[in-house]
């Protein structure tokens, strides 16, 4: 064209796209007038412009495809075998690949040609290797291997299929595929390495230059180049490949264990997927390419946890430099998938993102088990189904659930942990502790009655003033114990002084020696009155007492046994002695929970104090709280309460109530208040009250001024006065040790309420410590078979547990278990609530087998409690969890339902 | 590769006397800027193997920077540089495309200009080399306009004042060029040939 028509034609141009377009035809009829060649040429013009919105709109840009070729390479255009090599397409550890074309004439075709660099007879040993793999791999996504050979020079070389298509990150973000389609079109990737897998050939270089597809979408996996066969019979005459080879990788794909050059297995390609897979999502890698080069890079492979895709993206977006909008930046990014940057974020978080970091676990057991089982993972997220990836987090919320169902629960300290254990189990020494209280009650009245017997015996000119002073009464006793067999005392007399130091000291804690004490008097009575004797019974229930303390329970039962028997026979089968056999057998009962037959003893007891002594009498009221105790374990909770409050009525009603005792009925009914969500501000006056009852000094009362301060504490902590609370634990603590000295299993049991609390506050590392105290007290009292241990290693397990120490946790609640099965049997409830600790730490280990196992123990030991109580509760709460994460939703259903039974 | 090395004073120097219509400078000056694109775009291509999008924007902005940095380049001369660098880049991909359809054609192994590598171009060789001859027919200034926001990725306003005219003049300039492109590149449009 003429300039001056050019510029002619461009000033008409420009005049008709000042008009409205619809009066286009009729400016240019008009400003052409008549210069048909003219009008032709702007009409031209007009027309393109219509249709040229868009073009080049866009500023020019390139993209790399992959590492660039040696230019000194001479080897174009020259012949290979039978083939002409056009064009160096690639290049990898093994060689060169060109494409290639056949040139013998009898059809033209496309190949990829892949030339070994060096002609050593490893390589090429290997090469032989490759063969042999490659044409085991008969799949319609993987390159197929045509022929091969070896070049005049000695250099070895193989012909592959061509693949004229992109790298699968390049091709998805030009086809601009969404989050699914990415997804989907990875499958089709995930089934060409499955067969592989299934013909025990791991690629180990998987990258997406490795993964092309082609313009209609066809998959295609290359290079199996340095394959390991897992096959040795495949392997033919392959030398086994050197480490260095090994590791001629592409490093931001490759697996922890390949980067340290250890033994590698299918888990490598999963690892490598799981970067691609990223890649493709996410459009960037897990890690930076660091600027500390390839060791830096390979040190953060092996250690660095890797972000996670939304992670990643987040921070990408943080620190968003204006380049972003167009290079590889998030918006870019999101734009390629169909999205928004917050709207990939949220695409890619929760199942698929779990997906991805699943691939990419240090450990390559932790990974995926197969590439089918990430098939099926990324199946299930598309059809909406639960993945697997997410186990371990669902793992993690129901360990969250159960520290917030732990929460709730909180006002309780030792009385809760034990009531959440359920029924009679009590955790820590929940209910040994109610033990305690009532034995170191008696066994502190009695070591009055010790004094005055002692005092009263030796002439000792040394007043026990101060009940508190352990070293008097210690040095009494021992005193005592040696002159005991000096005594030519009544035989009876004797009997009785031995049960009673035993007694005594029990309640130093100083549990062999009073098993020996009780065990003298026993034998003392039998060989002066043989077996049939009143006394016999009793030197029995304290030799049962001894037992029990030191955690014996079989000897226990045994002892009260015998005893009841001796009584029934010696003094008639309605005897006033009785009662107190049966409500100390009714502890151990309830101890071993058997919560039936203790209520079934303790109302016999409670039968024959009535008939004996009336409805107001001190055996009666202790009988009836012993009962309202039982209650409490069985769940049923508002006769408990009921039954606390009766007695409370007719203790005060007496003219001269008992302090000590009066203060356990307060603290009974406040107990029961803060436990089960009743009136606080009751409780607390109840628990005021009976603190008033035995400030220090007004009486031996220790224990039941523990009992106080942990009652208000647990209190305050219903309250949310956490400091509080813990000043009071404290408060107990220092109390118990200015009573018993430092190494003294109530000590240890203050201790442990104090660590619990603390594990409660998040507090962990303090919590550690505390009971790690409580456990060298109780391994240096009671030993490490007493259940007291047993409570003290679960709550550590606990504690250890919150620190995310699963794995000490778990040996820990394990060894508790076995102390437990030992000494309460496997039957007892403590053990089922044993388990389901245990089970709870092996859920979030991601050990669901076992973690069911131990679950289905725990349901079996329970099935005697009532429904709704809180430890099958929580069994069921957590069998419903685990079989949720197991995908089997009728039986998780199910559990659920039994779970919410009494909610 | 020889002269790769000039300082970038030289440039500054050279672009001064370019602007006071030297055409020799221009001559000079131009080679030093291609050969500098043509490094970072190497250089980037081998950082970034394996489907890396390289935009010319990036590359041109980033020759300027390298460009002007240590030499004392005053301020007005940034578009004018940047026209340059749209030139060089405009070239570049041209001898480029070129270098990738003779190797297709199964021709003598020769380098590829743009970088020691394959590249996917998101535009075809044959594409870029049909747009090079289309732009070839355009007129002086609207080449610069495609130029400078093709190739170089430039701003109306940096256009505007890198070819000393209005912005108005930059976006219809623009718009007469993509019209003429269009027909040249796909003249199938239904139309009256005279």
């Amino acid at each position: 064209m003429e300039k001056d028509l050019r510029r002619q034609v461009e000033d008409l141009f420009e005049q008709v796209l000042d008009r409205p377009e619809e009066e286009w035809g009729e400016a240019v009829e008009e400003l052409c007038s008549g210069d048909d060649a003219l009008a032709t040429e702007v009409r031209r013009l007009l027309s393109a412009h219509q249709r040229a919105e868009g073009l080049l709109e866009r500023p020019f840009h390139l993209e790399t495809a992959a590492d660039s070729p040696d230019q000194s390479d001479r080897i174009l255009d020259t012949k290979i075998g039978n083939y002409l090599i056009l064009q160096e397409i690639g290049r990898g550890g093994m060689g060169r690949v060109y494409l290639a074309e056949r040139a013998d004439g009898h059809f033209r075709q496309r190949v990829a040609l892949k030339l070994i660099r060096e002609a050593d007879a490893d390589l090429q040993a290997r090469v032989v290797a490759e063969r042999q793999i490659l044409a085991s791999l008969e799949h319609p996504n993987i390159g197929r291997l045509l022929d091969g050979g070896v070049t005049p020079d000695g250099r070895p070389f193989l012909v592959m299929e061509y693949v004229d298509g992109l790298p699968i990150d390049l091709y998805c973000d030009r086809m601009r595929l969404s989050i699914r389609e990415r997804l989907t079109l990875f499958l089709t990737v995930l089934k060409a390495v499955e067969h592989a897998h299934r013909n025990l050939v791991v690629h180990r270089d998987l990258k997406p230059s490795n993964i092309l597809v082609t313009p209609s979408g066809e998959v295609k996996l290359l290079d199996f180049g340095i394959a390991k066969i897992l096959n040795p019979n495949l392997g033919g005459p392959s030398t086994p490949p050197t480490r260095d080879r090994d590791r001629a990788l592409t490093p931001e794909y490759a697996s922890p264990e390949q980067v340290r050059g250890e033994a590698i297995t299918t888990a490598a390609d999963l690892y490598s997927l799981g970067v691609v897979l990223y890649e493709i999502l996410a459009g960037c890698r897990p890690f930076e390419s660091p600027q500390g080069g390839l060791p830096e890079l390979a040190r953060t492979i092996c250690e660095d946890d890797p972000p996670t895709p939304s992670a990643r993206l987040g921070a990408t977006e943080q620190s968003r430099t204006p380049d972003d909008e167009e290079a590889g930046g998030p918006v870019e990014i999101a734009r390629a998938r169909h999205t928004t940057s917050p709207g990939l974020r949220r695409q890619l978080k929760g199942d698929v993102e779990a997906v991805v970091m699943k691939c990419l676990r240090k450990e390559p057991v932790r990974r995926y088990g197969s590439v089918e089982l990430l098939s099926q993972d990324i199946r299930h997220f598309l059809t909406g189904l639960p993945v697997e990836a997410r186990r371990g987090s669902r793992w993690y919320r129901i360990r969250k659930y159960a520290k917030r169902h732990r929460g709730e629960a909180i006002a309780a300290g030792l009385v809760t942990v034990s009531l959440l254990a359920g029924a009679a189990a009590a955790t820590w020494q929940a209910q040994e502790a109610a033990w305690e209280r009532d034995r170191a009650r008696a066994a502190l009245r009695e070591s009055e009655e010790v004094t005055d017997f002692l005092l009263g015996l030796f002439q000792s000119s040394d007043p026990l003033e101060t009940p508190g002073d352990t070293v008097t009464a210690l040095d009494l006793l021992t005193r005592g114990a040696s002159r005991a067999g000096e005594l030519r005392a009544e035989p009876l007399v004797r009997a009785r002084m031995l049960r009673v130091m035993s007694r005594a000291n029990l309640n130093l804690g100083r549990y062999g020696e009073a098993e020996s004490l009780a065990n003298q008097a026993l034998e003392l009575v039998r060989r002066e009155f043989g077996e049939e004797h009143e006394s016999v019974a009793e030197a029995l229930v304290q030799l049962g007492a001894a037992f029990r303390s030191g955690g014996k329970y079989d000897s226990a039962h045994a002892a009260l046994d015998r005893a009841r028997e001796i009584q029934e026979r010696v003094l008639g089968p309605d005897a006033l002695e009785l009662s107190t056999t049966l409500v100390a057998h009714a502890g151990i009962d309830v101890y071993l929970g058997d919560l039936d037959t203790a209520e079934r003893r303790t109302r016999e007891a409670l039968a024959l104090s009535e008939r004996h002594l009336g409805p107001d009498a001190t055996a009666t009221l202790n009988g009836l709280s012993s009962l309202a105790s039982i209650h409490r374990y069985q769940a049923r909770y508002a006769e408990a309460e009921a039954v606390f409050r009766e007695v409370l009525r007719r203790r005060r009603a007496l003219e001269a109530p008992d302090p000590v005792r009066l203060s356990s009925d307060l603290l009974q009914v406040g107990d029961m208040l803060v436990v089960y969500g009743g009136d606080l501000d009751e409780a607390e006056s109840l628990f005021r009250e009976a603190l008033s009852l035995q400030e220090p000094g007004t009486g031996v009362n220790t224990v039941n001024r523990v009992w106080a301060l942990t009652s208000l504490s647990n209190l305050m902590e219903a309250r949310g006065d956490m400091d509080e609370a813990e000043r009071l634990r404290r408060e107990g603590v220092a109390e118990r040790r200015r009573t018993f000295g430092d190494a003294h299993p109530l000590v240890s049991e203050t201790l442990g309420s104090l660590g619990l609390l603390l594990n409660r506050m998040g507090r962990l590392d303090e919590a550690e410590e505390i009971l790690r105290e409580a456990e060298a007290v109780n391994l240096a009292t009671v030993g490490s078979d007493h259940t007291r241990h047993a409570g003290t290693l679960t709550g550590l397990a606990e504690v250890l547990a919150n620190q995310g120490r699963l794995e000490e946790a778990d040996s820990l609640a394990f060894q508790a278990l076995e102390i437990r099965r030992r000494a309460q049997g496997s039957e007892a409830s403590i053990v089922a609530q044993t388990l389901t600790i245990l089970a709870e730490i092996r859920m979030e280990r991601g050990l669901m087998e076992s973690a069911e196992d131990l679950l289905l123990q725990a349901v079996q030991i329970s099935s005697g409690h009532r429904e709704g109580a809180p430890l099958p509760r929580r069994i069921h709460r957590d069998l419903a969890d685990l079989y949720e994460g197991m995908g089997r939703d009728d039986e998780s259903a199910h559990h659920r339902a039994l779970a919410e039974i009494g909610g | 590769m020889s002269d790769r090395r000039k300082t970038p004073g030289d440039v500054t120097v050279l672009l001064r006397e370019a602007r006071r219509g030297d055409e020799a400078a221009l001559d000079r000056v131009l080679p030093l800027i291609y050969e500098e694109l043509r490094r970072l775009a190497g250089r980037k291509i081998r950082a970034e193997a394996n489907g890396h999008t390289l935009h010319a924007t990036e590359l041109v902005h980033e020759a300027y920077l390298k460009l002007s940095s240590s030499g004392r380049m005053e301020a007005e001369n940034r578009p004018h540089l940047m026209a340059m660098a749209s030139r060089a880049m405009r070239q570049l991909l041209v001898d480029h495309a070129r270098s990738r359809k003779a190797q297709k054609r199964g021709g003598e192994w020769k380098r590829t200009t743009l970088a020691d590598g394959p590249i996917v171009l998101e535009t075809s060789p044959e594409e870029l080399l049909a747009l090079e001859d289309a732009l070839s027919e355009l007129e002086e200034r609207q080449r610069q306009v495609v130029e400078c926001r093709f190739f170089g990725g430039m701003e109306e306003v940096e256009i505007a004042e890198a070819l000393g005219i209005s912005e108005r003049t930059v976006r219809r300039d623009w718009v007469k060029a993509r019209a003429w492109l269009y027909a040249r590149l796909y003249p199938e449009i239904p139309t009256e040939t005279p």
